[in-house]
């Protein structure tokens, strides 16, 4: 019980003012990317792009807070709660260039639109763990989650009987994989 | 490379018990092997010769970092292995106390008493307490105590405490054990010939 509130809680304290200021202005920025976009598959390409390309902007930040590693908390139910924030952060472009879209009359089907938030929450899950390491190695985790957002969008593209469950598919495989990994990395984390 | 090490005495009646701990990074000791043990109520303090070791070595204390060999014991609890009930023993006051605003203070007080399972009325009400000893509240340090106090501690780490609140800080909890760290740079060692033989020459 306590774990489910001290999850809440590094997520509540995690998504402050500012966060709400920024996840606003991203929407906004992605609904008037959204509204300009010309119909066709060109528009779930370009919101692709933004959402993959946006989600590990400030995914990292606070991570290290000591205080967090002073909690009594595993790595792994750490690793949770700190990707919460990261992940309702990246859906605001997914989100704002649906919305855009849908106004300006070229609304994205139901089923791109999922592929979209997938994608954006796969980057920022994978990039996430970037904030554990430094220089050449955090940016291989950020191209990283570009690959993997790139990875759940172009599922779309699988065709067949069950084409459409692709992009759920391979996110959850890859999301799960990268929380995993994001675990294990908090987990052995030393913050000196 | 971590070595695992384990414990062969009895952690029994021991609040902290540190063997053989030490910290490496890329090549370099930052902390050397030290033991410690500490009984409910003893207070011990740690001299480093850096600041960066004395906080090394009482976030190894609080089982926040782990100790490139060695073993933490807080309780009855290792600190490689159970992290989670280790550090539910553990006060830890940093270095430069809390240095955040009202909102931020308020924020951390809820969030602690979220990840003890304490009440927020309650946990308002003791950091409240604590802060009230030493006036205005707005001393980094107390602030950083009373957030350390929220739930009841078995073992509070004080890491190169300064002025009333690191003076005063075992009062507000009593039974506890209380591990302070200091900085005492280390006196470099000069070796030179006897004064007699240098004399006979």
């Amino acid at each position: 019980m306590s774990e489910a509130r001290a999850t809440v809680a590094i997520a509540l304290r995690r998504m402050s003012r500012r966060f709400a200021a920024t996840w606003l202005l991203r929407c906004g920025a992605a609904a008037l990317a959204g509204a300009l976009c010309p119909a066709g598959p060109l528009a779930f390409a370009a919101a692709a792009a933004l959402a993959v390309a946006a989600a590990p902007l400030g995914a990292t930040r606070g991570i290290r807070d000591l205080s967090y590693f002073a909690l009594p908390l595993y790595g792994r139910q750490l690793a949770r709660a700190q990707a919460i924030a990261p992940c309702v952060g990246a859906l605001a472009v997914p989100l704002g260039f649906g919305a855009g879209a849908a106004l300006a009359g070229k609304a994205l089907s139901a089923e791109h639109l999922v592929a979209l938030a997938l994608a954006a929450v796969v980057a920022a899950l994978i990039a996430v763990s970037a904030a554990l390491r430094e220089g050449p190695r955090a940016w291989l985790y950020v191209l990283l989650a570009w690959g993997g957002g790139a990875l759940v969008a172009g599922a779309t593209q699988a065709s067949g009987r069950f084409g459409g469950l692709a992009p759920p598919l391979v996110a959850f495989l890859v999301g799960f994989i990268a929380l995993r990994q994001f675990g294990e990395t908090l987990a052995r984390y030393d913050p000196v | 490379m971590n070595r695992f090490d384990t414990l062969t005495t009895s952690t029994r009646g021991f609040a902290l018990k540190i063997l053989g701990a030490c910290f490496e990074r890329a090549g370099e000791e930052l902390v050397a092997p030290f033991d410690l043990s500490l009984r409910p109520g003893e207070r011990r303090t740690l001299v480093q010769p850096s600041p960066l070791s004395a906080s090394l070595a009482a976030r190894i204390a609080a089982a926040i970092v782990k100790p490139t060999a060695g073993v933490v014991h807080v309780g009855d609890f290792d600190a490689r292995l159970q992290p989670a009930q280790a550090k539910r023993l553990v006060g830890f006051v940093p270095a430069g106390g809390f240095t955040g605003g009202p909102h931020a203070f308020s924020c951390q007080i809820g969030l602690r008493a979220d990840a003890w399972g304490i009440a927020r009325g309650d946990a308002r009400r003791r950091a409240a307490g604590i802060l009230e000893a030493f006036g205005d509240g707005a001393d980094p340090y107390a602030r950083a105590l009373a957030l350390a106090l929220i739930p009841q501690v078995a073992l509070l780490v004080l890491d190169q405490p300064r002025g009333p609140a690191g003076e005063r800080a075992a009062g507000f909890a009593p039974g506890a054990a209380v591990l302070t760290t200091e900085v005492a740079p280390a006196v470099p060692f000069r070796l030179e010939p006897p004064l007699a033989a240098a004399a006979r020459s």
